[in-house]
């Protein structure tokens, strides 16, 4: 399902034309990316938490010149699905 | 920072954010919700622009299927995030470069702390940053001494917001509290107390006293009586069924975008609790009560099959009971 298939879902199902629906989405993706930015998880029962995620920096090989690789630091944002919806994608 | 957002704080947010009610936010957050939890369910992978794409991967291991949802966050939303790190790239050390020279460079900052002081300030938080610089700082590569101070600045920015944000409402509004609570508190558990048993012993008794109606129903109401209900109900549901009520007429209703399930049960039955019975009825074809598709037909059955009666208070109460059940399955 890409984006404009689900934008025209949630319009159809909320009763609000998608120009609405697609403000309330940049909100939502605002708010996430701002909170996440500041390390903070934010939780949505049933569905996951998205959690922002430090990874610290490494050394890595590159296996077909054997030279060696200082990675630097990185912030990732991860997801952590629900046992909820867990529950219902085993079924 | 570093704290745990809950789905009220995020419906505020967005609200704000949108410059709509918390009512409108809250609705989309969960359709939203709802819609991609039915997709992944569906087997669908969904991008949701601006956010990421979600996928559900299926692994086998010891026989058995675990799905594992996978996020892959939108370009944009990942470098907003990774900015206090955008201006670091991915160097290539020297072959004279040995493990013992990068070890000495862990281990350096340790011995010098006094440097790093401004940053110590909240040492939770930034405790592991000094590690991380050192390295950036001495590899054998030119370009290092620009890099610490930037980093410092994009460092000691949130450090400084985060003390002014939080000491000041917390003491003065604990303070007061406890001690007003402490003595009514006793008073209101033994309140609560009466009052839950109060209710216990109402529900019990109305659930017997439903019992022995079911159990005296069969002889003591007459099968005109039972036709009389039907066409009643029938006569209320207003769509389908102007035909007369001698043979029981199938009801049916569709479920639309103002039309859910409780409506329904409202409409048919008089008051929306009475919805679980409709969901009964149409099991098959419904997956999710919370969630059901537009367009679906519903088979609306008659009253009598479930003992469905608004103004009888146990009939309600029972069917609350059930709605519970249901929706705790899923």
């Amino acid at each position: 399902m890409d984006n404009r298939k689900l934008i025209d879902q949630l319009s159809e199902r909320l009763g609000r034309n998608k120009t609405d629906v697609r403000k309330l989405m940049d909100a939502f993706v605002g708010v996430v990316s701002t909170r996440c930015g500041e390390l903070d998880t934010i939780a949505i029962p049933g569905f996951g938490n998205f959690e922002p995620k430090k990874r610290t920096e490494r050394i890595v090989v590159n296996p077909a010149t054997g030279k060696r690789m200082l990675v630097p630091p990185k912030m990732t944002l991860g997801f952590k699905v629900s046992n909820v919806l867990k529950g219902k994608l085993k079924k | 920072m570093n704290s745990k957002l809950t789905f009220v704080e995020l419906v505020d947010l967005v609200a704000q954010s949108a410059n709509t009610s918390k009512r409108v936010s809250e609705l989309f957050l969960k359709e939203l919700v709802a819609q991609v939890s039915q997709a992944l369910i569906d087997g669908e992978e969904v991008t949701v622009k601006g956010l990421g794409h979600f996928a559900v991967e299926r692994r086998h291991r010891g026989g058995e299927t675990t799905p594992q949802v996978t996020f892959t966050p939108d370009k944009a939303l990942a470098e907003t995030l990774n900015q206090p790190f955008a201006q670091f790239e991915t160097i290539t050390l020297d072959d004279e470069v040995t493990d013992e020279m990068l070890q000495a460079l862990d281990d350096e900052p340790q011995d010098e702390p006094t440097e790093e002081s401004l940053v110590v300030d909240e040492p939770d938080t930034e405790s592991d940053e000094p590690v991380e610089e050192a390295p950036v700082e001495e590899p054998p590569v030119e370009d290092a001494p620009v890099e610490p101070p930037v980093m410092a600045a994009a460092v000691s920015s949130p450090i400084v917001q985060a003390p002014q944000e939080e000491p000041a409402p917390a003491p003065s509004v604990e303070a007061p509290a406890p001690v007003a609570v402490d003595s009514s508190a006793t008073r209101r558990a033994f309140i609560h107390g009466a009052v839950v048993g109060a209710l216990s012993a109402f529900l019990i008794s109305s659930l017997i006293a439903l019992g022995m109606v079911l159990h005296n129903r069969p002889s003591g109401v007459s099968p005109s009586e039972t036709t009389a209900l039907q066409a009643d109900t029938i006569a209320e549901s207003d769509s389908v069924a102007p035909a007369p009520a001698s043979k029981p007429v199938v009801v049916t209703d569709t479920i639309s975008r103002t039309m859910f399930l409780t409506r329904m049960a409202a409409k048919h039955y008089g008051k929306p609790d009475f919805w679980v019975y409709i969901y009964e009825e149409n099991k098959a074809k419904i997956t999710d009560p919370n969630n059901v598709p537009i367009g679906t037909v519903m088979v609306i059955p008659p009253a009598s099959k479930y003992g469905i009666d608004p103004s009888d208070k146990a009939s309600v109460d029972l069917a609350r009971k059930r709605s519970f059940e249901v929706l705790s399955k899923h």
